[in-house]
C-alpha cells in the first residue's frame, strides 16, 4: 500500500516538465509582457536551487518537452556524465557555488543546448505545433516509479510541475488523462504553471484531479516570484499553507473519434469513451448498444451532455445501453 | 529523530548569540544556508516566498497564508525566525527579511559574491590522494577512538590533550581522584547511547565555548563549521581560502576526524563524512558498508543517500522476550550495550543478551534515562525491524519505562511532625492556619498529629506558641 | 342496454326488493337486472357509491347494501341466494370497492375517505370492511394538465391504467420531495406535462428507490456542496408500483376466537371470510368436513353453528373431554382425527441426503455439537405432547414454502465434504476475476484519426525558420544567475495578487463544507430558507434536465417552454432572497451556495440563443 503520510523528514522529489516549444516560446517573447526562454530557464535554474536549498536531501529531476519529443535534461545518463566530466572545457570548480546546485545547474544548460541543437524535426510535428506534454507526463512517471521502487523506506515524495507555455493538443487527450489518472492512483499531485498560450482544459483538469496547485501568470516577468511563492513547499507544507488555486475547472473532453474539444458528447457506458457522434456501437469495447431510432436532426452533430462546471454524478444509464446522460 | 535531537541542539545555542554576531554570520552564504536549513518548513517557506521582496509584509498577510490549524506552527516558525534576527519587524506589523542575509542568501542561490565561503577546491592534483574508504576508515578510527576511551575498553590508544581537556570540559569524564585517567560521569554515559550526529555536535559545541576562552573568533568557527557542512566528500580543498582561526581548527577538527590532513603542514585538506553530514542530519559514520557518493547527478547516489540517512549502520533485534541480538564485532558498540543489557553470549558476527531489570537498573544508576535506551534501541535497530509497525515491541518498551517509575516511587521531603495537642480546638486552629499556608503535608485528627513542611516549622511554632500562650491567658 | 365499452365483470343472483335477478358488477357500474326484463334497475356507476355494507358473517341471508352519495342518498339492498353467495358477495364487495377507489381519484375527490363501512341498521354489529388502502391524507389533484384523459403510459411498466394512477397518487403523497416538484413542475409552473414529469429518470428512480430507507441526495452542480434531503421512512405499504415491493406474508397468529357480546345466554361469534379462512389452514379436518357436508347435507350457517358449539372447539389443552360433552358426530369424527393426528409422532421428514460426515463412533456425550443432543421435550406419554404437536404442525403451515427445484443431490454431497474439511483461507488466492478492456482497434484509440492538415496557429511563421534561429541562439547558452532576475516591485506585486487569490479561496473555502459534508447545516441558515433553497434547486434541476433532454434530439416546443421556464426560474430566484433576508440569513451564503445552478441556467439559455433557428 501507498504510504502518502508526509512528515518533515521526507525527501521530496521534484520533477519539472518545462515546456520548450520553440514556436510558443518565440510568441511568449513578442507578447505584451515579454518573456524569452532564456529569461525563463534563468529564472527556472534559479527555482530549482531553491528547492534544493530547503533539504539537504532534496532531489531534482528535469524534462523538457519539445515539439515531438521529449527529453530529460536532468539527471543524465552515466555515459552522458562520463563524456561532460571528460571535457576540458568544463568549468573549474568554483568556490563562490554551492557545489550541489551548480552541477544540476551545469547538466540542465548543457542538456537544454544539446536539444535546442537538434533542428531535425519531421514536418508533421511542426504543423502540429505543440508540445509533447504526454510524453514528458509518463516519462516522470515512469522515472518517479523507478525511483520509488528503490526505495524501502518510503521516504522518497514525489511531485511533478508543468510549466506550460503551449496551448491544450487534443491529440493528446488520451494519452495525457492516462497519464493524470496513473498520477492520481500513485498521489503524485502535478503542479500546473501556465505562463502562456491560454486556457488549457487538460492542464486544469490534471492538477484538479490529483490535487495539484493550477495557476495563471499574469506577469510573467516576475516568474521567479511566482514558483517561489506558490510551486515551492513540498506535501508536507501543503498540509499548512494554503495555496493559491484556480477554482473553477474546464472540465472539457476531446471526443475520441476526432480529437476535437466538446462540450456535449455520447459516453460509452461500459468503458466511458466518449464520442461526438452517436454510432451503434463503441469502438473501444465493442459494446453494442440497444438500438434506438432518434429523430433526424437538423443541426450537425448530436450532443448530449450539458458541460459540467464541476464534478457530479450523473443518473447512471443501463449497463450497455447508450442513453443520453444529463448531469446535474 | 536524530535530525531534530541536533537541530536543536545547535539552534539552542545559536540563539544564545548576539544580534552582531548574526551580522557577521550572515556575511557568509554557506553560513546562511546551513542556519536556513535548521529551520522548520514553514519558516522556510516564509523565508523563499519573501526573500525577493523588498518591502515589508504586513503580519496579516502571512497569516493568511497559513490554514487555521497550521497557525500553531506559524507562531513558532516565526518567533524562530526572530530569534535567529533573519525576520526582522518594522514599525507598522510588517515583516522583512534581514538585509544581509538576504543578500548573502540570494547569493547561495545564484552562485554569485566573492565570498569563497563555499570550500576553494584544490586546483593542482594531490600526489598522495586518498578516496573516500580511506577517509571513512579514518573519520570512524578516531572518533571511536574516543568513544573508546570513555567507555574504558584498553585496547585504544588515548586521545591527544585537546580532546581530553574538552572531555573533561564538558563534563562528560572527570578526573578521579586516585586513578591517573579520567572516568566517565553520568552525563557521559547518556552521550555515548546520543546517534553520532548529536554527539559531533555536542563536542563541537563544547569546542566554540572553549574556543571563546581561547579568543579564537566565534564566528569564524561557526562560519568554517557550516562551511564544512556543505564540502564535497573525496575532494580535497585547498586551505587559502581559511582565514589564520579556521586554519588552526583545521588540526582540532583532524583528532576528532571530521578533516584529514596527511600531515600538519599540508596545504590541502579532505572532509571526512563526519564534516559532510554536519548540517545535513544523514548518517555519518559508515561502519560496515561502504556506498560510493559520486556526487549528485546519477539517481544511484540519491537512493544511496536515502538508504544511508536512515539506516544508519543498524543492527539491533530486539524480540518481545526481551532478548536482543547485536549483530555486530565493533567492540565500542558491544560496551555500550553492555551498559543496559546483560549480554550473554559472543559469537563471531554476533552478539547476544537479554534486557532484564538488573541490567535497566544498573544503567538508571549511571544516570542513563529509559528514553536514552530507547532511542538508542531504536536508531540503531536492523533494518528487517524497521518493517514492522512500531519499530519496537511495545511490551518492552512499556516495561523499560516501568522499571524506571519504579524508581520514583518514593519522594522524600524535610518536614516536622507536630504531636500530643492538648485541645482539640488548637489542633484544628494550627491545622487550619496551615492549610492556608500550603504547607501542610499530612494531618490526622483524631490522633491530633500533623505533618508540616521543614521550611514553615518556625512560623507555625510561633504562631502555636502564641495561641497558647493566648489560651492560657484567657482560659 | 350496455354501454359501450363496458365490460362485465361479475355476476350473480341476488334479490332485490324480493324479486329475482342479476348483480351485475361492470368496469363501470354496478347494475341489478331483474329476471326477465331488459332493463338495469338500478344502475349505479362506481363514482356515485359512497358506501358499501354487508350483511354480518351470522345472519343467515347474505346480503350487500350499496349507498349512494349525498345529496340524494338511496340504499339498495341485494341479496345474495345461491349456493355460492358468500364467494359470491365477497367477490363483488371487493370489485366494487376497488372501482370505487378509482373513480373517485378520477374523479378528483378531494376529501377521499376510506371506504369503510358503516353498520347496517340491523342490530347485529358488523364486521368491517377492508377495502383497498387509500390515502386518508389530501391529496394533490392529479388532473392531467392538458385536460384530456391521460396519455398512453410509458410501456415500462405492465400496469394498467388505474393502478398506475393510484401509484402516482400514493407516491406523491407519501414522498415529499417528489410531491414539491411535481406541484412546482406541472401544476403551479405548468412546464411540464405529467407524463414528461413521470418519464424523467430521476423520477423513476425515486420510485424504484422508495419502498426501502428514502435518502435521495440532490447533487448540487456546485463543485463542493452536497444538498441532502431527508424523506421520512417509508412504510411498507403495498406499493405496487415498485415491483420490488416487499409482500406481507402470512399471519403467523393462530385462531383466536373469541365470542362477541354475551346476551343473556347467547353467545354471539364473528366469523369473518378471513377467520373462516385461518380456521380452514389450521384445522384441515373441518375444511374436509365442510366440504364434505356443505351444503348438502348441512347449511353452511347449520355447520358453523354446531361447530361453535362443538367439542372441537371448546376442547381443552391436554385433550381430555370435559364431562358435558355434547356428541355432535360431524365434529367428532373431526376430533378423533385431531387426536389421531396429535398422538402419533410426524411422519418422518424424508431425507434425500445423509450427512456423510457424521461422525459415528462419537459416543452419547458427542451429541451436543453433532446436532443429536438427546431429545427431552418429545417424550412419549407426556401430557404436554398433543399440545406440542398441535404447535408444530401449526408452525410448519406457516412457514411451508413451497419446495425449491431439485438440485443435484451429487451436489450436495459434496457440497457437504469440501465444506467440512477445506478450509478457505489456507487455499491459494485467486486472482480476482476482471474483466479485461479489450480495445480492439488501439491504432485508433491512441492516434488520431484525422489528422488535420491545416497548420496551427502557433506555426504561423516559418517553423522551421524558428527552430534554427533557436539552436543558434542557444549554442551559446550560459546564462548569468547572479544578475538580476526579477525586479523587486514586480515581487511585490506578484505577492499582493497571490495573497488576494488566497483570502478569496479562504473565504469561498468557509462558505464550502469541503467534500465530506454533505448537508448544508453548515451555513447556519434558518430552517426555511434552506427548505425554500432546496425546492428551487431541485426545481430549476429537473427544468433544465427537461431542456438538455430536449434540447437534443431537439424538440422544438418542449425546449421553447424550457427556455421560458428557466427565465422564470431566474427571477424566482429573487424571491429565495427576500425570504432570506427576511429571516436575516447571510445573503451571501445562499447566493454562493445556489450560484452553480444559477450558472448552469445561464449556460443552458446561452446554448439555446446559439443553436441555430430551425429550418421551417
Amino acid at each position: 500500500m501507498l504510504d502518502t503520510a508526509t512528515s518533515e523528514d521526507d525527501t521530496n522529489l521534484l520533477v519539472a516538465i518545462v515546456d520548450t516549444n520553440p514556436l510558443a516560446w518565440q510568441q511568449s517573447a513578442t507578447a505584451k509582457i515579454p518573456l524569452s526562454l532564456d529569461d525563463a530557464i534563468r529564472q527556472i535554474l534559479l527555482f530549482f536551487n531553491a528547492h534544493m536549498a530547503l533539504k539537504h536531501d532534496n532531489k531534482v529531476a528535469a524534462i523538457a518537452s519539445h515539439i515531438g519529443h521529449c527529453k530529460f535534461l536532468y539527471p543524465v545518463t552515466d555515459a552522458e556524465t562520463h563524456r561532460r566530466q571528460a571535457n576540458p572545457s568544463k568549468i573549474a570548480k568554483d568556490a563562490n557555488a554551492y557545489p550541489n546546485f551548480k552541477d544540476v545547474n551545469d547538466d540542465i544548460i548543457e542538456s537544454l543546448r544539446s536539444l535546442m541543437a537538434d533542428t531535425d524535426t519531421p514536418q508533421k510535428n511542426l504543423n502540429d505545433g505543440t508540445s509533447m506534454i504526454s510524453g514528458a507526463l509518463s516519462m516522470a512517471l515512469c522515472y518517479i516509479n523507478r525511483i520509488t521502487n528503490q526505495d524501502d523506506l518510503g521516504r522518497i515524495k514525489p511531485r511533478i510541475l508543468v510549466i506550460s507555455v503551449s496551448p491544450d493538443s487534443p491529440y493528446q487527450y488520451i494519452s495525457i488523462m492516462n497519464a493524470v489518472f496513473s498520477a492520481q492512483k500513485m498521489s503524485i499531485p502535478i503542479d500546473v504553471c501556465k505562463l502562456y498560450g491560454g486556457e488549457v482544459a487538460f492542464l486544469q483538469q490534471a492538477s484538479h484531479i490529483t490535487g495539484g496547485v493550477y495557476l495563471d501568470v499574469e506577469n510573467p516577468q516576475a516568474l521567479l516570484q511566482y514558483l517561489l511563492f506558490s510551486f515551492l513547499p513540498e506535501r508536507y507544507a501543503r498540509n499548512y499553507i494554503c495555496l493559491p488555486n484556480k477554482e473553477q475547472v474546464d472540465f472539457r473532453a476531446a471526443c475520441f473519434c476526432h480529437k476535437r474539444i466538446i462540450d456535449i458528447g455520447y459516453v460509452c457506458s461500459v468503458c466511458l469513451s466518449i464520442f461526438c457522434s452517436w454510432s451503434p456501437v463503441c469502438s473501444t469495447c465493442r459494446t453494442k448498444f440497444a438500438f434506438r431510432a432518434l429523430p433526424p436532426l437538423a443541426g450537425k452533430g448530436r450532443p448530449a451532455i450539458s458541460r459540467t462546471a464541476s464534478p457530479a454524478p450523473s443518473t447512471a444509464a443501463s449497463p450497455g445501453s447508450s442513453s443520453p446522460m444529463s448531469t446535474a | 529523530m536524530s535530525v531534530i535531537n541536533f537541530k536543536t541542539n545547535i539552534y539552542d545555542y545559536l540563539e544564545t548569540l548576539p544580534i552582531f554576531t548574526f551580522q557577521r554570520l550572515f556575511q557568509k552564504p554557506a553560513t546562511c544556508l546551513a542556519i536556513f536549513r535548521l529551520l522548520p518548513a514553514i519558516g522556510r517557506q516564509i523565508v523563499m516566498s519573501i526573500l525577493y521582496v523588498e518591502n515589508p509584509i504586513p503580519l496579516k498577510d502571512i497569516q493568511s497564508w497559513v490554514y487555521k490549524d497550521g497557525h500553531k506552527k506559524l507562531q513558532e516558525a516565526l518567533h524562530k525566525l526572530s530569534k535567529l534576527h533573519i525576520l526582522e519587524e518594522t514599525p507598522e506589523k510588517g515583516l522583512i527579511v534581514n538585509s544581509t542575509f538576504r543578500l548573502e542568501f540570494k547569493n547561495a542561490l545564484s552562485g554569485g559574491g566573492e565570498h569563497q565561503s563555499f570550500g576553494l577546491p584544490c586546483a593542482t592534483v594531490d600526489k598522495h590522494k586518498v578516496d573516500i574508504a580511506f577517509l571513512d576508515h579514518f573519520a570512524s578510527t578516531q572518533w571511536e577512538a574516543i568513544l573508546h576511551y570513555m567507555v574504558g575498553t584498553t585496547m585504544t590508544k588515548r586521545p591527544s590533550r585537546g580532546v581530553l581537556n574538552l572531555l573533561q570540559k564538558s563534563d562528560l569524564m572527570n578526573a578521579n581522584a586516585s586513578e591517573s585517567g579520567l572516568h566517565i560521569t553520568n552525563k557521559g554515559f547518556q552521550f555515548l547511547l546520543q546517534d553520532v550526529n548529536t554527539q559531533v555536535w555536542a563536542f563541537l559545541l563544547q569546542y566554540l565555548d572553549m574556543a571563546e576562552m581561547l579568543k579564537m573568533d566565534l564566528v569564524e568557527v561557526l562560519n568554517f563549521l557550516f562551511q564544512l557542512g556543505s564540502l564535497e566528500l573525496g575532494q580535497d580543498y585547498s586551505v587559502e581560502t581559511l582565514t589564520d582561526t579556521q586554519q588552526q581548527m583545521l588540526e582540532d577538527l583532524g583528532d576528532y576526524g571530521i578533516v584529514y590532513r596527511r600531515k600538519k603542514g599540508s596545504r590541502r585538506f579532505y572532509p571526512t563524512r563526519l564534516a559532510t553530514t554536519l548540517t545535513s542530519g544523514t548518517s555519518a559514520l559508515v561502519t560496515s558498508l561502504s556506498k560510493k557518493e559520486t556526487g549528485t547527478a546519477a539517481s544511484s547516489a540519491m537512493i544511496a543517500a536515502a538508504e544511508e540517512s536512515h539506516d544508519e549502520g543498524g543492527f539491533l533485534i530486539l524480540e518481545t522476550n526481551y532478548r536482543v541480538y547485536a549483530y555486530t564485532e565493533s567492540p565500542l558498540q558491544i560496551a555500550v550495550l553492555n551498559l543496559f543489557i546483560q549480554l550473554k553470549s559472543r559469537f563471531p558476527n554476533m552478539v547476544s543478551g537479554v534486557i532484564t531489570r538488573e541490567s535497566v537498573r544498573n544503567a538508571f544508576l549511571n544516570g542513563i534515562t529509559a528514553d536514552q535506551i530507547i532511542s538508542y534501541l531504536q536508531t540503531h535497530a536492523h533494518p528487517q525491524m524497521r518493517k514492522r509497525a512500531p519499530l519496537l515491541p511495545l511490551t518492552v518498551v512499556d516495561q523499560i519505562r516501568l522499571w524506571e517509575m519504579e524508581r520514583n516511587r518514593i519522594e522524600d521531603k524535610a518536614a516536622y511532625l507536630y504531636k500530643d495537642f492538648n485541645v482539640q480546638a488548637d489542633f484544628d486552629a494550627a491545622e487550619k492556619y496551615a492549610k492556608d499556608l500550603d504547607v501542610l503535608l499530612w494531618s490526622n485528627s483524631k490522633q491530633r498529629k500533623m505533618v508540616i513542611a521543614q521550611e514553615a516549622h518556625e512560623t507555625l511554632r510561633t504562631y502555636i506558641k502564641r495561641r497558647l500562650a493566648g489560651n492560657r491567658d484567657t482560659g | 342496454m350496455w354501454e359501450p365499452d363496458e365490460q362485465l365483470v361479475l355476476r350473480a343472483n341476488t334479490k332485490y326488493k324480493k324479486k329475482d335477478g342479476t348483480l351485475f358488477a361492470t368496469s363501470r357500474r354496478v347494475a341489478w337486472q331483474q329476471s326477465g326484463s331488459r332493463q338495469l334497475h338500478p344502475a349505479v356507476p362506481y363514482g356515485d357509491i359512497q358506501v358499501q355494507m354487508q350483511s354480518p358473517a351470522t345472519d343467515k341471508n347474505i346480503k350487500l347494501k350499496i349507498v349512494t352519495n349525498p345529496p340524494d342518498p338511496k340504499s339498495f339492498v341485494f341479496m345474495f341466494e345461491s349456493s355460492r353467495a358468500l364467494a359470491e358477495r365477497e367477490a363483488i364487495k371487493a370489485f366494487v370497492s376497488e372501482s370505487m377507489a378509482r373513480a373517485r381519484q378520477l374523479a378528483g375527490d378531494k376529501t377521499a375517505t376510506p371506504a369503510s363501512v358503516a353498520t347496517l341498521t340491523n342490530d347485529s354489529p358488523i364486521s368491517s370492511v377492508a377495502s383497498t388502502p387509500a390515502p386518508s391524507t389530501p391529496t394533490a389533484t392529479l388532473t392531467p394538465s392538458n385536460g384530456a384523459t391521460p396519455a398512453a403510459l410509458s410501456p415500462n411498466l405492465n400496469v394498467s391504467r388505474q393502478e398506475e394512477i393510484t401509484n402516482r397518487r400514493q407516491l406523491l403523497s407519501s414522498n415529499k420531495e417528489l410531491h414539491t416538484l411535481h406541484s412546482e413542475l406541472v401544476i403551479n409552473g405548468r412546464n411540464v406535462t405529467e407524463e414528461e414529469f413521470w418519464e424523467s429518470p430521476y423520477v423513476q428512480k425515486i420510485r424504484q428507490v422508495l419502498p426501502f430507507i428514502c435518502i435521495s441526495a440532490v447533487f448540487a452542480s456546485i463543485e463542493q456542496t452536497f444538498i441532502i434531503m431527508y424523506i421520512p421512512l417509508q412504510q411498507m405499504k403495498k406499493d405496487a408500483a415498485s415491483k420490488e415491493g416487499q409482500q406481507k406474508g402470512k399471519s403467523s397468529k393462530m385462531v383466536e376466537l373469541r365470542p362477541g357480546q354475551q346476551e343473556g345466554s347467547d353467545v354471539k361469534y364473528t366469523l369473518t371470510s378471513q377467520i373462516i379462512h385461518d380456521i380452514f389452514a389450521q384445522y384441515p379436518s373441518v375444511k374436509r368436513a365442510y366440504d364434505a357436508n356443505v351444503p348438502d347435507k348441512l347449511s353452511e350457517h347449520n355447520f358453523w353453528r354446531r361447530f361453535l358449539a362443538s367439542e372441537f372447539f371448546h376442547r381443552t389443552r391436554t385433550g381430555n373431554r370435559s364431562t358435558n360433552a355434547v356428541a355432535d358426530d360431524v365434529f367428532d369424527k373431526c376430533l378423533r382425527e385431531e387426536d389421531a393426528e396429535n398422538l402419533n409422532a410426524p411422519s418422518l421428514a424424508e431425507y434425500d441426503h445423509f450427512k456423510k460426515t457424521i461422525d459415528l463412533n462419537a459416543t452419547a456425550e458427542d451429541h451436543n455439537e453433532s446436532g443429536n443432543a438427546p431429545d427431552f421435550t418429545m417424550r412419549p406419554g407426556s401430557k404436554n405432547l398433543p399440545l406440542i404437536r398441535r404447535f408444530n404442525r401449526h408452525a410448519m403451515r406457516v412457514l411451508e414454502v413451497p419446495t425449491k427445484r431439485r438440485r443435484d443431490a451429487a451436489d450436495d454431497k459434496e457440497d457437504d465434504v469440501t465444506s467440512e474439511i477445506i478450509i478457505s483461507d489456507l487455499m491459494e488466492e485467486l486472482p480476482p476475476s476482471r474483466t479485461v478492456l479489450d480495445i480492439q482497434d488501439t491504432r485508433r484509440y491512441f492516434e488520431s484519426q484525422s489528422r488535420s492538415q491545416d497548420q496551427h496557429p502557433l506555426t504561423n511563421g516559418n517553423a522551421s525558420s524558428i527552430l534554427s534561429s533557436f539552436s543558434e541562439q542557444f549554442s551559446h547558452f550560459d546564462p548569468d544567475l547572479t544578475k538580476q532576475l526579477m525586479t523587486p516591485r514586480a515581487a511585490i506585486n506578484v505577492t499582493g495578487s497571490l495573497t488576494e487569490i488566497i483570502k478569496h479561496k479562504n473565504m469561498n473555502q468557509s462558505m464550502d463544507p469541503g467534500w465530506f459534508s454533505l448537508t448544508c447545516d453548515h451555513l447556519k441558515l434558518p430552517a426555511q430558507v434552506q427548505q425554500k433553497m432546496i425546492d428551487y434547486h431541485s426545481t430549476t434541476n429537473e427544468i433544465l434536465r427537461h431542456f438538455w433532454s430536449s434540447f437534443v434530439p431537439y424538440k422544438a416546443e418542449k425546449n421553447r417552454r424550457m427556455v421560458d421556464s428557466l427565465k422564470r426560474q431566474k427571477d424566482k430566484m429573487s424571491e429565495v432572497l427576500i425570504t432570506a433576508n427576511s429571516l436575516k440569513a447571510n445573503l451571501d451564503a445562499v447566493k454562493h451556495a445556489l450560484s452553480p445552478v444559477i450558472k448552469a441556467v445561464d449556460t443552458a439559455l446561452k446554448s439555446a440563443e446559439k443553436r441555430p433557428p430551425p429550418r421551417k
